[in-house]
C-alpha cells in the first residue's frame, strides 16, 4: 500500500520545525443571530514548515469557512468571533485591508475546489501568472516570464513556453488545477491553503496533484492547510489531521494515529461509513444515524450528542465534553466524555 | 399605483360629469373655480376627465394585458414543444408579429371594421402577446433540458402534461414581473391609438383622446394636453415601479455565497 | 435467463457547435444485463458512462445501434414506455431533478397518476409505502422538496422510481455529491432494496471503492469503449486492461484499521 508521506521518523522530526501559522480558539458567527451555535468553535491548531495539515469534515463542519477565515475572507453573513489568526507574526484578524493584500497571494496562497471557476476565463495562462506576480512584485517583463516558465514547470505543467497563450477553457481540469496551484505558488508564499482541490477532479489526475502539493510542501518548505472531506485523500497527502463536526473539533493528531486508532465516536463513524478499498457487502458500511445539524443549530456542549452511537445519558450532555490524549502519540487528542469506555473498545477491535 | 387605480374607480362618483358640457367656462386654465385643473374648449372638467379617462385607460389596458399575456403564454409554451412543426410555426408566428409594426395594423382593422374598444384591446393584444411570449419561451427552453423535466419523462408523462403541469407553473413568476410592465405599454398604446383617432371614440374619456383633442390648442391652452400628458406618464412609472418590486422579491435574496473567481482574485493579493 | 435490457453496437455522436468539434461520445457499445443483477459503470470524465446510462433509458437517444428490451427491439414510443415500466432512472443532481413546484407526492405519484393505477386513494397509499420504503415519513408527500437535504431528495427520486415497481433502477452518480455519512445510508438502502424486493442496479460512478462496495459486476469504460468487463473479485484481483490496472492503481487507499 503506498502513500504519499514519508515514514514516520520524518514526521516527527516536523515537531521541531518553525510554526508558520498559529490559530488559537477561532471562532466563527453567524451574523444577526446571537443564539445560533458558532459555525465554527474554537478552532486551535499550529501548521510547521514542511508539513500538511488535512482538515475533514462534512458540510456545516465549518472546515470551509475555517480556510476562507485564514485568509479574512469570509462571505457575507458570518464574522469572525473570537480567536486569533497570527501568520509569521501578523495578526490576520486584525490586519487592515492593505496589509491584508500584501498577504495574500505572497505570504499565505490559496487554491480552491473548482479551477474552472476560479480562473478568470478571459485571460491566457502566462496573462493570469504575470497578473499575480504583478501584484506583488514590481518586476520587468523578462523576469516576469522567466518566473512564469519556472513556476509552471514546478508544478509539471507541459510544454510551459508553448501553453502560456493558451485560455483555461482550451485546458483540462487537471491542468486547470495546476495553473491554479502555478498562480498560487506564484510568490513563494510561506503557506498553502487547499480547499478540496482535487473532488472535482478524475482520480487519475488527483493522483498527480496530490503528489504535486506534498512535493512542494516538502520541498519548498511550505505549511500547507488541506481541506476534504475524503479521508482516503487526506491519508494520502496529510501529516496531521483535525475532525471537524459541526463547528467543533472533535479529535486531532498524526494522520497514522486517528484513522488508525480513532477514538471519537464520529471519527470512527466517519471511517466505517466511508467505502474504501477494502469494504464489501459482507462487512456492511455502517452509517452514522441521523442527520448532520443545521448551520447554527448543533447542540451545545457536544455538537455530536444527538447522534452519537457510544452516548451514555449518565455522563454526556449538557455537560462540556473535555480532552483526553493517547497515551502512544501524544498529538493525538479527542474531545469527549469518558475515556475508559472508548479505550477497551478500541482494545477490543484491534484484537478481532 | 394603487392611488392610481382608486383614484380612478372612485372619482367619477365624486366629481363632475366629464362629458357635461359648459360653454360658459371654456377653455379655463387650471385652478379656477369649479375646475381645479382647467377645462377644455367644451367646458368640460379635465380633472374629472382625466380621473375617468383613467377608468377607461385602466380597463382597457388590463383586458388588454390580460389577453396579451394569455396568448403569449399559450404560444410560448407552445414554442417550447417537442413536435418540431408546432414549436416552429409558434416561433415564425411570434416574429412575424413581432416585425409587423402596430399601427399600421391597427389602421388596417380599424379601417376594416370600426374604431370601438373592443376592437382597441383586440389590437392592444395583437401587438402585445409576441414580446410575452419570446419570455415565456426562453423560459421553457431553459427549463426543458433539466433533469426534473426528463425524470417527467421517464415516469411516462406525455409533451401536454409535462407543458402544463411541470414547466408550466415556473413561468407564472416571470409572467408575474412582466405584467406590469406589458399594462404599462398598454397604457401608452391606447393612448396612441386612441391619439390617432383608432381607439376610444369620443364623448368617452381617455387619455388619449384628450391629448388628440387639446392638440389644436397647444398655444393658448396648454393643459388640455400636458396634464394627461403627465397622468399617463406618472402611470406608467408607477406600473414599472411595480414591476421592479414584483421581480426584486421574486429573485428572492439568495444568501451570497462565496464567488470563487472573487475568491481567486482577493487571495491573489496585491494591487487589484 | 433472457437479458433484461441488451445494449448493441451502440455509438453516439454528438454534434459540435459553432467552431467546436463532433464528440464521439460511445464508439460501439455492448452491454447486456439481466434481471436482478447489480452492475456497475465505472469511468472517469469523458468516458461516456453517463450519456450510456441515458441511453440506456432513453432519453438520449443513440446515434447507431439498437436496444433490446426483453428480446424485442425498442425503436417506438410505445416500446419505451414499455422499457420504462421495467426500467427507472436517477439522476445525480438532487437539487435539480425534483419539480420544486410539486409537493414531494405529487413528484413521486404523478407516474401511478400517468398510468392510472388505482384510485386516487391507492394511488396515495402506494406513494406513502414509497416513502417509508426508502426511510422516509408518509408525512413527507405533502412537503415541498425546499426542505429536504440533497440526501433526502435522492430518497425522495429513488421513491419515484420505486413507487412504479420497477424491475432495474439505473442511478447515475447518485451519491457523488453527498457527504460521506449520507453516501453510506444511500448505499445501504439501495443494498436492502436489492435484497428484498430483487431490484436490479445499474449504478454509475467513478468512484471505484463505492462500485466494489455495491456492485458484483464491474464495467470499466473509458473514452466512448469499454475496455474491461468482469465480475467485481476477478476486476479487482486481477486486472486485464491497462486502464484498469491504472485506475485501480490511482484510488486514494486510505489506511485501514491495525496497519
Amino acid at each position: 500500500m503506498s502513500t504519499l508521506r514519508e515514514p514516520d521518523g520524518e514526521i516527527m522530526s516536523l515537531a521541531s520545525n518553525q510554526i508558520l501559522l498559529s490559530v488559537t480558539g477561532l471562532t466563527i458567527n453567524l451574523d444577526d443571530q446571537p443564539d445560533a451555535t458558532p459555525i465554527v468553535n474554537g478552532l486551535t491548531f499550529d501548521v510547521r514548515e514542511g508539513e500538511c495539515v488535512g482538515i475533514v469534515g462534512e458540510s456545516g463542519s465549518g472546515k470551509s469557512l475555517s480556510s476562507l477565515a485564514l485568509l479574512n475572507l469570509l462571505p457575507v453573513g458570518v464574522h469572525i468571533g473570537t480567536g486569533s489568526i497570527t501568520a509569521m507574526g501578523k495578526d490576520i484578524t486584525q490586519s487592515d485591508r492593505k496589509t491584508l493584500q500584501e498577504i495574500r497571494g505572497s505570504l499565505i496562497s490559496m487554491i480552491f475546489q473548482d479551477p474552472g471557476a476560479a480562473l478568470n476565463p478571459s485571460r491566457t495562462v502566462g496573462k493570469l501568472l504575470s497578473d499575480v506576480i504583478k501584484a506583488h512584485a514590481n518586476i520587468s517583463k523578462s523576469e516576469i516570464r522567466h518566473r512564469s516558465l519556472e513556476i509552471l514547470t514546478e508544478v509539471g505543467f507541459p510544454e510551459p513556453s508553448d501553453r502560456l497563450k493558451s485560455f483555461p477553457f482550451q485546458l483540462s481540469g487537471g491542468l486547470r488545477q495546476r495553473v491554479a496551484i502555478a498562480m498560487a505558488l506564484a510568490n513563494r508564499p510561506r503557506i498553502l491553503i487547499a480547499d478540496e482541490p482535487t473532488t472535482s477532479l478524475d482520480v487519475s489526475v488527483q493522483k498527480g496533484i496530490l503528489q504535486l502539493i506534498r512535493r512542494r510542501t516538502l520541498e519548498d518548505r511550505i505549511g500547507c492547510i488541506f481541506v476534504s472531506h475524503d479521508l482516503g485523500v487526506i491519508a494520502e497527502v496529510a501529516d496531521r489531521v483535525i475532525i471537524l463536526y459541526a463547528g467543533q473539533v472533535v479529535e486531532e493528531g498524526l494522520t497514522q494515529s486517528v484513522l488508525t486508532k480513532p477514538m471519537h465516536p464520529y471519527t470512527r463513524g466517519l471511517i466505517a461509513s466511508a467505502p474504501n478499498m477494502s469494504s464489501t457487502l459482507a462487512n456492511p458500511l455502517r452509517p452514522i444515524p441521523g442527520t448532520l445539524p443545521s448551520v447554527g443549530r448543533a447542540p451545545k456542549g457536544c455538537t455530536f450528542q444527538d447522534r452519537c452511537p457510544e452516548r451514555s445519558n449518565g455522563s454526556c450532555s449538557p455537560n462540556q465534553p473535555t480532552w483526553f490524549n493517547d497515551p502512544i502519540d501524544e498529538t493525538h487528542r479527542w474531545l469527549c466524555f469518558e475515556e475508559s469506555k472508548l479505550m477497551s473498545t478500541s482494545e477490543s477491535e484491534s484484537s478481532q | 399605483m394603487t392611488f392610481i387605480v382608486i383614484g380612478a374607480i372612485i372619482a367619477p362618483f365624486f366629481l363632475v360629469d366629464p362629458t357635461q358640457i359648459d360653454l360658459s367656462s371654456a377653455l379655463a386654465p387650471p385652478f379656477s373655480p369649479g375646475h381645479f385643473l382647467g377645462s377644455d374648449a367644451l367646458g368640460r372638467d379635465v380633472l374629472s376627465r382625466i380621473a375617468s379617462g383613467a377608468r377607461v385607460s385602466l380597463i382597457v389596458s388590463l383586458l388588454g394585458m390580460i389577453g396579451s399575456l394569455t396568448l403569449g403564454t399559450i404560444m410560448g409554451l407552445l414554442s417550447g414543444a417537442n413536435t418540431r412543426w408546432l414549436a416552429w410555426l409558434s416561433d415564425r408566428l411570434i416574429d412575424i408579429q413581432m416585425a409587423f409594426p402596430y399601427i399600421l395594423m391597427a389602421i388596417v382593422i380599424v379601417s376594416a371594421t370600426t374604431a370601438s374598444i373592443p376592437i382597441l384591446i383586440l389590437l392592444m393584444i395583437l401587438a402585445g402577446w409576441p414580446s410575452a411570449a419570446r419570455v415565456i419561451r426562453s423560459i421553457v427552453l431553459s427549463e426543458r433540458p433539466k433533469d426534473y423535466v426528463k425524470a417527467a419523462e421517464i415516469v411516462g408523462a406525455d409533451q401536454k402534461r409535462i407543458l402544463i403541469r411541470y414547466i408550466g407553473p415556473t413561468v407564472v413568476p416571470a409572467i408575474l414581473t412582466i405584467a406590469p410592465l406589458q399594462a404599462s405599454a398598454m397604457i401608452v398604446m391606447e393612448a396612441t391609438l386612441s391619439f390617432l383617432g383608432l381607439g376610444v371614440q369620443p364623448p368617452t374619456p381617455s387619455w388619449g383622446g384628450m391629448l388628440l383633442a387639446g392638440k389644436v390648442y397647444l398655444s393658448q391652452a396648454w393643459w388640455l394636453t400636458t396634464l394627461p400628458g403627465i397622468a399617463i406618464a406618472i402611470t406608467c412609472a408607477a406600473l414599472i415601479g411595480v414591476g421592479e418590486g414584483l421581480a426584486q422579491r421574486l429573485r428572492g435574496d439568495r444568501r451570497r455565497r462565496v464567488d470563487v473567481e472573487e475568491s481567486q482574485a482577493l487571495t491573489a493579493g496585491g494591487k487589484q | 435467463m433472457k437479458p433484461l435490457i441488451e445494449a448493441q453496437g451502440i455509438i453516439k455522436q454528438f454534434r459540435g457547435r459553432g467552431r467546436s468539434l463532433d464528440v464521439m461520445a460511445l464508439r460501439g457499445i455492448d452491454f447486456s444485463i439481466k434481471p436482478g443483477e447489480v452492475v456497475g459503470i465505472v469511468g472517469e470524465s469523458g468516458s461516456g458512462k453517463s450519456t450510456l446510462s441515458r441511453i440506456l433509458v432513453g432519453i438520449e437517444r443513440a446515434s447507431q445501434g439498437t436496444i433490446h428490451h426483453d428480446g424485442n427491439l425498442v425503436t417506438s414510443v410505445e416500446e419505451w414506455k414499455k422499457l420504462r415500466r421495467d426500467v427507472q432512472y436517477i439522476f445525480q443532481d438532487p437539487y435539480l431533478s425534483l419539480a420544486p413546484h410539486m409537493t414531494v407526492g405529487q413528484s413521486i405519484g404523478d407516474g401511478l397518476e400517468i398510468r392510472g393505477e388505482g384510485s386516487p386513494a391507492e394511488q396515495r397509499s402506494k406513494v406513502e409505502e414509497a416513502l417509508t420504503m426508502v426511510g422516509l415519513k408518509p408525512a413527507d408527500a405533502d412537503s415541498y422538496p425546499a426542505v429536504f437535504s440533497g440526501g433526502q431528495r435522492q430518497r425522495i427520486s429513488l421513491a419515484r422510481a420505486l413507487v412504479l415497481n420497477p424491475k432495474m433502477m439505473i442511478c447515475d452518480e447518485i451519491v457523488s455529491g453527498l457527504d460521506v455519512s449520507v453516501q453510506a445510508q444511500i448505499l445501504n438502502l439501495l443494498v436492502d432494496l436489492h435484497q428484498s424486493h430483487g431490484v436490479g442496479l445499474v449504478f454509475v460512478s467513478h468512484d471505484l471503492r463505492v462500485i466494489k462496495y455495491l456492485c458484483e459486476r464491474i464495467i470499466v469504460m473509458h473514452r466512448g469503449r469499454i475496455v474491461e468487463s468482469n465480475d467485481t473479485e476477478t476486476l479487482f484481483s486481477d486486472p486485464q486492461h491497462e486502464y484498469t490496472r491504472h485506475l485501480l492503481e490511482c484510488v486514494p487507499v486510505g489506511l485501514s484499521a491495525g496497519e
